[in-house]
């Protein structure tokens, strides 16, 4: 199975509030959430998931997707500068 | 004319400067939402190049931070770990000044420098802020609806019942979108909030927003404390012109959770001056107290940003040494400054003073920018 990473990284903030949600086939559910900096390995099977993003910060957060990956919609890198929650189409 | 000139070539160098430094614009709501009369006290932090101002028409002022500056060279200054143990260099800021002489564009007749340190700056949420927001009420509700969002999407990929998830994520689910929620949906989103009915899952649907919203609101309207020096050194006679020391910059807003709240400015500073236009070079000491109400006039829509503030205030002066033949020890100045936001940082001060002392009035335009 893949390890697919997702990582989120904070700038010129003391700390975050992440959440971040994986939704898959065959009931795959995983959920998390984060203060700081975060590097999450997921052993996903090859599949379309959803993948729903939550940062609130007062300061930078930019969220990545890397590994064995098919495609992901929106583009990752993905900077939150101007909002807060963002949700993706991930193939893998 | 030709300090404006001026003025928008240092501007637009500085602007390009920028870019190239730092292209990405960093959004920082806090900085956005604070007054204009706020950010010309103190800069905003993350700024290299801090805040540039052509004050009274006559000189070119820059504050950078040290943070800001810092951060361009060492990068790793930006990670949460590293921005919570810098506090001094986030709460430092450099003054420098030129003031360009009035017969060349090429030459100036003095420079200024300055410290400023910010003994109060909560303008930033602090990590232990950011645990009580985490552990809140409305906090576990909102990452409940995240999850029964992403449940919901995950059970139907493929399907329109995953779009509309999707979307409803993306853009929130308003009074509009509760009668068309699919049965599914909708007693998931009950589960995850604890509604009892339509009104009681709008609140609590919203209730981490306005919870986050005020947070950062009342951060714009923190109060903010500065002490520091500044000095003009006369590039003609070759020797310090003034030397001010300011203990107290102090700036209260009347009601932090009001985003259109007044506030009260008060500063005080000790000046060391010499009259160089004396032909013995009069060695003058004052103490300067100024004191000033903002008042926001107008704001967006959105209420996050002002648009015109008007800020009416009292200027003294007390003479403790040099003292002019028939000066007054004290003088009593009344002022009036309109500000006036031309874009998100780009504003336009106008102050008008009274001299009481020989009755007139005079007014002073200048332009300010911030860089966030």
């Amino acid at each position: 199975m893949p390890i697919i990473t997702f990582s989120g990284k904070i700038s010129d903030a003391e700390s975050t509030a992440v959440h971040l949600s994986v939704a898959g086939p065959d009931h795959f559910f995983f959920s998390n959430s984060y203060e700081d900096d975060f590097g999450e390995k997921l052993n996903l099977p090859p599949g379309d998931y959803l993948v729903f993003v939550s940062a609130f910060s007062d300061g930078d957060f930019v969220f990545n997707v890397t590994g064995n990956i098919r495609s992901i919609t929106p583009a990752v890198p993905d900077d939150y500068a101007s909002k807060s929650k963002q949700s993706y189409q991930l193939t893998v | 004319m030709k300090h404006l000139l001026l003025a928008g070539l240092f501007l637009s160098g500085s602007l390009s400067l920028f870019a190239q430094i730092n292209a990405k614009k960093l959004d920082d709501s806090v900085q956005k939402a604070r007054t204009m009369d706020s950010k010309a006290n103190f800069a905003s932090i993350l700024g290299a190049l801090g805040s540039f101002a052509g004050k009274d028409g006559s000189n070119l002022t820059f504050q950078p931070t040290f943070y800001g500056i810092a951060s361009l060279f060492n990068p790793d200054l930006k990670k949460s770990g590293n921005f919570r143990k810098e506090i001094f260099i986030r709460n430092s800021q450099l003054t420098l000044g030129l003031t360009p002489a009035a017969t060349s564009l090429f030459k100036y007749d003095s420079l200024g420098a300055g410290y400023t340190y910010a003994i109060i700056n909560n303008k930033k949420l602090t990590a232990k802020k950011y645990r009580e927001l985490g552990s809140s009420e409305e906090y576990k509700t909102f990452q409940k609806v995240q999850d029964a969002l992403a449940q919901y999407a995950g059970a139907h990929i493929g399907e329109p019942e995953a779009a509309l998830a999707l979307s409803l994520f993306n853009k929130g689910i308003g009074t509009s979108d509760l009668p068309t929620l699919p049965k599914e949906l909708r007693s998931a989103l009950n589960q995850a909030t604890g509604a009892k009915d339509d009104a009681d899952l709008l609140t609590k649907l919203g209730a981490w927003d306005t919870l986050w919203q005020n947070t950062i609101s009342a951060l714009s309207r923190a109060p903010l404390f500065t002490a520091g020096f500044n000095s003009i050194y006369d590039l003609v006679q070759h020797r310090w012109q003034e030397i001010s020391l300011m203990p107290v910059n102090l700036t209260l807003y009347m009601r932090r959770s009001n985003p259109q709240s007044s506030s009260v400015t008060i500063t005080g500073s000790y000046v060391f001056d010499v009259d160089t236009a004396n032909k013995e070079n009069l060695q003058r000491n004052l103490i300067k107290v100024n004191l000033g109400y903002d008042i926001i006039a107008l704001m967006t829509k959105d209420k996050k940003k002002t648009v015109f503030e008007i800020k009416p205030g009292l200027m003294t002066s007390f003479v403790t040494k040099g003292k002019y033949l028939n000066e007054k020890t004290s003088t009593w100045n009344p002022s009036l400054t309109l500000r006036a936001r031309l874009s998100d940082n780009f504003y336009l001060p106008v102050t008008l003073k009274y001299d009481t002392k020989d009755p007139q009035l005079f007014g002073f335009l200048a332009i300010q920018y911030s860089f966030n």
